[in-house]
């Protein structure tokens, strides 16, 4: 009896030293997925070039005609600074966000609160979401928080396993932490953000393990609850986001107003068709379209490159999206596999959610596309998200030789 | 042992399950991100780009382009002469963007040194517009186009550009587009018509042949931001205009003025209270030469109304201007009917002729009224004409006589005839709004309608069907199609449309209508109409003297043709109501036919109608010629004329330098005598003409041709185509001065003994 444990113990020590072994090797000596990093470089490059095409004219018109290529060039600085930190998180192991999570997690819900506090907070648009130096650095500290529910939800998940079935265990400390950066992120307020985090932290849940009929619940409680708010705006019950409802269901109704955004984005895509007018040759992003180089850039692309340039871009998503799934499907660990899953489902929301506010398949919400939108921080971080994903695709381990 | 291994075994299992589970949710969730998704947004990208896409890209190309049409130019409208009635020339459009200007205001980095209030005044000044006008059109700061003036001339639009240039304006801006001239102002008004703002035919002419004046607009699209400014890239599309045709009209200018000057004299003299109509005709073929309405209207100024009456009118609160407009721009030669009274008998005395029911030997005896169906009709003359041949019962003007006629024809020939000279339906003319005048209906047209019918009262017609079925009465039988458009050729002058002469029927025969022009040529020279008679030409006519039903107001006519032995033209001018205190008689042989006369006097020369002097005209009274050498040319002309001679002067000095025949020289009156002005009197001398056996107005035309002149002796006579050149007392072929007088003798051939 006494005997046994031993061996036991040992061969467990062996069995850590020999995985972490392995660990080390495999983070030497793995390459990163080859497929995935050119998807990522792709979209950068393709989303910094519709950029420049999207913002020059308001980037001409706010400069005064001095610098039509501003936008173009903060957003390059960005994209590169994101590209040099991509590689360096990929090269690093990612097993160390584990003992970052933790800390992670807090760092941003401190940060959140810090938003909120008067004077503090910078804001813009009757938001407050932004901290730092208005006019030279700004972030959003909701865009850090959506990393750190990421990497913890996927560190604490991993361990849980099987107890992801119970109730204390699986649903309450995750729903609690989603409640409070909810809470946090809709007083300043941030609605679309709020629904990327708890969307994605929902969706790590469920594939987490939790119990496949709350999954069921949820999805169905969701929809309920949308359908339900729709119908009470609908009859005049509830007239919050009344206005939104009804310029989704017909933006036409008032042009010039409420409706204006959205009736000049589905002019935008409409009026490229087939092939479009070409790139660079856009009417609507002269003072038409608001936002035509941050949530709504993607009419643009729509207008200049067609439904064809679309869906090549929808394309090169889809595989992105596919590619780092199968990243995820192959990982070596829990871990890794939920923290891609987790970065990912991100991506994967953020996009379709944005293409369908732009194509007015649901209510304006301010979601923007990752990669083309116009936004250093968020540029650069989405970069440093993909370099964990290129890290977690370097330790797959190799197909065993029959 | 077995709990030890089972331990690990269920951990084991239970890790590989959730890992399973890990596993199957991602790769669902792989499926769902990956493809599902894309599809959903695949077909929503689809709705939009392959099925809306006419949709919305019409809508965006409302919104990002400014298109600014270049009208096509509007084709020239010639009368039959080749002078323009109506042309179009560039003028430029005033706009202001009241956006544009609000947002210049309110934008603090470009200051401005002009406001909305200076702005507003310095346009208003310029262009003559009030000033609350701009200001109010500037309050709309949601608009970007509100028009200031449209058709501005040059140097006004000058005027702005520089006001623009001077104080940096903005949201001030100025287009071209076309205007439309009329060289003649007031002539042929209503047939000519006009344009409205949006450049398309409002009225007469250019209403009716809109769509081939017009030509197709062109159109500059230039790609616009949402400030109005071009984009910046290169974006503009240049639609050409393609211009319009080219009218060419039967109108003669030259026939347009003399009868509105005839008929202007002629309304100042009586002053009718419902207006006059005139009309001048080809007979030979239905092409209208002159058409004038009064009131009448300056056609670049169609909106004024200056007739005396009309503002009367408004001044007494009758009317309003709008309606005194309406009034002004009615055609009343096609546009109204009236009952035709007299002149209306022409048709009657035609059919009757026609159908052989009445000929040259008819006679008629007037006791001065007739009982109809138990009515009594009285004639013009109370006393009654007595007996009277068919000649006399016209040159009278006799209703019993007309009355009898009528109800020889009955009531189905005499609509028949009605019909065949399309009194009873539209002329077809090429003008717009013309009506149709007002009968009985076939079953109920009584012996008493007809009666009345055949001498022109109870129905109505337009002075155009009755003076186109007169010339068919005529010119031959024939009935032509009234018309204005001659041809149309395209910017190019190629010719793409002619109009075609070819007549409608034959009413009635040559020798009908040559009875016809018989009796009518009497009426003038003997009867009713004597005051239309013109010197030099054979007149045919009649007068017309309507009752407008019970009202004991009149409309006075009077119809009148030249010559009479071959018509050319006829004119018929109505006058609706004149005033009865001038102290004239009330009809139309003394209102109208003296007027008439001085119009035809003018027009036919101008026509190229030669005058056929009888030689009882030509022989006039021989007369001493003045001596107006040293004279000022007007000075000179007057002296001349009051002798009875017409004048021509060579040359384009002040003075009178020279003259032929020398002062002193006794010649036939009505001759020409040749003054010169500055110029040296030739000194070519004239071959004396062969002129035995020619009449006399044929020997004058001879000699005039010649540079000579005609002293006439011997028999003369009224019957002058019998009278014939016995002698000359030069010798033809002989070489002699100009301005020589030859006397020639001469005689009546049919004389025998």
């Amino acid at each position: 009896m006494a005997q046994q444990p031993r061996p036991v113990r040992y061969s467990e020590k062996m069995r850590r030293k020999a995985v972490e072994r392995k660990h080390i090797l495999a983070a030497k000596g793995g390459r990163m997925d080859v497929p995935f990093l050119l998807l990522t470089l792709m979209l950068t490059g393709v989303g910094l070039v519709m950029l420049f095409s999207a913002s020059f004219p308001s980037a001409f018109y706010e400069t005064g005609g001095s610098n039509p290529a501003y936008y173009f060039k903060r957003q390059g600085i960005f994209a590169a600074l994101g590209l040099f930190a991509m590689f360096v998180v990929g090269k690093i192991n990612y097993q160390r966000w584990r003992g970052a999570a933790r800390m992670l997690l807090i760092f941003s819900i401190c940060l959140l609160i810090l938003v909120i506090v008067p004077h503090v907070g910078i804001t813009s648009n009757n938001a407050t979401r932004w901290l730092g130096i208005e006019g030279v650095f700004t972030f959003q500290p909701s865009e850090i928080a959506k990393l750190a529910v990421i990497v913890y939800f996927a560190d604490s998940i991993s361990k849980k396993r099987e107890k992801m079935l119970q109730w204390r265990e699986g649903i309450l400390p995750y729903a609690a932490i989603l409640g409070v950066i909810a809470i946090l992120m809709l007083l300043e307020p941030h609605l679309s953000g709020t629904i990327l985090i708890v969307g994605t932290g929902a969706i790590m849940m469920a594939v987490g393990g939790i119990q496949g009929w709350l999954i069921g619940a949820g999805v169905g409680s969701v929809a309920a609850v949308a359908v339900l708010f729709v119908k009470l705006v609908e009859k005049g019950v509830i007239s919050y986001g009344a206005s939104r409802i009804t310029m989704w269901h017909d933006p036409w109704l008032d042009m010039s107003d409420s409706g204006y955004q959205m009736v000049q984005s589905l002019i935008a895509i409409g009026s490229g068709g087939l092939l479009g007018l070409g790139l660079g040759k856009g009417r609507q992003k002269f003072l038409y379209l608001p936002e035509e180089h941050n949530d709504f850039i993607f009419a643009v692309v729509c207008e200049e490159l067609g439904l064809i340039g679309a869906c090549v871009i929808m394309l090169i998503f889809a595989l992105l999206l596919l590619r780092g799934f199968w990243i995820a499907l192959h990982a070596r660990d829990r871990f890794g596999t939920l923290l891609v899953v987790g970065i990912m489902a991100h991506l994967g929301l953020q996009v379709f959610l944005n293409i369908a506010v732009v194509t007015g398949l649901v209510p304006a919400t301010g979601i923007s596309l990752p990669f083309f939108s116009y936004g250093g921080t968020a540029l650069a971080l989405q970069l440093v998200e993909m370099g964990i994903v290129l890290s977690v695709s370097r330790q797959i381990p190799a197909p065993r030789n029959g | 042992m077995p709990q030890n291994r089972q331990n690990p075994n269920r951990k084991d299992e239970s890790i590989r399950r959730a890992n399973r589970v890990i596993q199957t949710r991602t790769f669902v969730l792989m499926l769902i991100m990956g493809i599902g998704m894309f599809i959903v947004l695949f077909f929503k990208l689809y709705s939009l780009q392959i099925t809306r896409h006419e949709e919305l890209q019409s809508k965006a190309v409302s919104q990002q382009t400014r298109s600014s049409v270049v009208n096509a130019d509007r084709g020239t409208i010639y009368d039959a002469s080749g002078n323009i009635l109506a042309i179009s020339s560039t003028a430029e459009t005033i706009f202001l963007s009241p956006k544009e200007i609000n947002d210049a205001l309110n934008d603090e980095k470009n200051p401005v040194t002009w406001t909305k209030e200076t702005l507003a005044d310095a346009l208003a000044d310029i262009l003559d517009v009030s000033e609350e006008g701009i200001l109010k059109k500037m309050a709309r700061t949601n608009s970007m186009y509100e028009v200031l003036k449209y058709r501005v001339e040059e140097d006004v639009a000058n005027e702005v550009r520089q006001y623009i240039n001077d104080h940096k304006v903005k949201g001030v801006f100025l287009t071209t587009d076309a205007k439309r001239y009329y060289p003649y102002s007031d002539l042929a008004s209503h047939v000519i018509g006009f344009v409205g703002t949006d450049y398309t035919g409002l009225y007469g002419l250019e209403a009716e042949y809109d769509k081939e004046l017009q030509g197709k607009s062109g159109l500059v699209v230039t790609a616009k931001d949402n400030k109005q400014n071009d984009m910046l890239f290169e974006y503009s599309q240049y639609f050409d205009p393609e211009d319009g045709d080219q009218l060419q009209v039967t109108l003669e200018a030259t026939v347009q003025y003399y009868l509105q000057k005839g008929m202007e004299d002629m309304c100042d003299a009586f002053s009718p209270a419902n207006g006059a109509t005139g009309i001048v005709m080809d007979v030979r073929n239905g092409g209208i030469l002159a058409m004038a309405s009064y009131p009448n209207y300056d056609l670049n100024d169609f909106s004024t109304v200056t007739d005396q009456t009309l503002l009367e009118r408004i001044e007494r609160g009758e009317i309003d201007t709008g309606d005194a407009q309406l009034i002004q721009w009615r055609n009343k030669a096609l546009n109204d009917t009236y009952e035709p009274g007299s002149t209306f008998k022409i048709l009657t005395l035609a059919a009757a002729l026609e159908e052989g029911l009445i000929d040259k030997n008819t006679t008629v005896n007037c006791s001065g009224a007739v009982t109809i169906s138990g009515q009594t009709i009285h004639c013009s003359s109370k006393a009654g004409h007595g007996l009277q041949n068919l000649e006399q019962t016209v040159g009278n003007s006799c209703n019993p006589a007309f009355i009898s006629y009528g109800l020889k024809l009955g009531t189905e020939k005499f609509y028949e005839y009605m019909r065949s000279f399309g009194i009873m339906s539209p002329t077809g003319i090429d003008l717009g709004g013309e009506a149709t005048g007002v009968f009985a209906a076939d079953a109920n047209f009584t012996q008493l309608d007809l009666a009345c019918y055949a001498f022109g009262q109870n129905f109505t017609v337009t002075p155009l069907a009755l003076i186109t079925a007169q010339a068919a009465c005529v010119n031959g039988g024939y009935l032509y199609t009234p018309h204005f458009a001659q041809q149309i050729t395209d910017s190019d002058g190629n010719v793409i449309w002619q109009h075609d002469d070819t007549p409608v029927r034959q009413v009635i025969s040559e020798e009908t209508s040559a009875t016809v022009r018989e009796c009518l040529e009497y009426v003038v020279a003997k009867g009713t109409g004597k005051n239309g008679q013109v010197a030099g030409y054979r007149i045919g006519g009649k007068t017309g003297t309507a009752d407008k039903g019970q009202t004991g107001d009149v409309v006075v006519s009077f119809l009148c043709f030249a010559p009479a032995d071959d018509p050319q033209i006829m004119m018929l001018i109505t006058m609706d109501t004149p005033s009865r205190s001038t102290g004239t008689y009330v009809s139309g042989g003394n209102m109208v036919a003296p007027y008439a006369s001085h119009i035809m006097e003018e027009i036919l020369p101008y026509l190229g109608i030669e005058p056929s002097y009888s030689a009882e005209e030509l022989m006039g009274v021989d007369t001493t010629v003045p001596n107006v050498i040293g004279m000022s040319v007007q000075e000179a002309e007057d002296r001349m004329k009051e002798r009875g001679f017409t004048c021509k002067v060579e040359g384009d000095g002040e003075t009178i330098t020279d003259q032929t025949p020398v002062g002193g020289a006794i010649i036939p009156g009505k001759s020409t005598v040749v003054l010169y002005a500055g110029v040296d009197k030739p000194d070519k001398m004239c071959t004396v003409p062969s002129l035995v056996g020619r009449t006399a107005s044929e020997a004058n035309t001879a000699a005039t041709n010649a540079g000579l002149l005609l002293r006439f002796t011997g028999t003369t006579s009224s019957e002058s185509n019998t009278v014939l050149v016995f002698s000359q007392d030069l010798e033809a072929g002989t070489e002699v001065p100009a301005g020589t007088v030859i006397t020639v003798r001469l005689g009546d051939t049919t004389v025998r003994d």
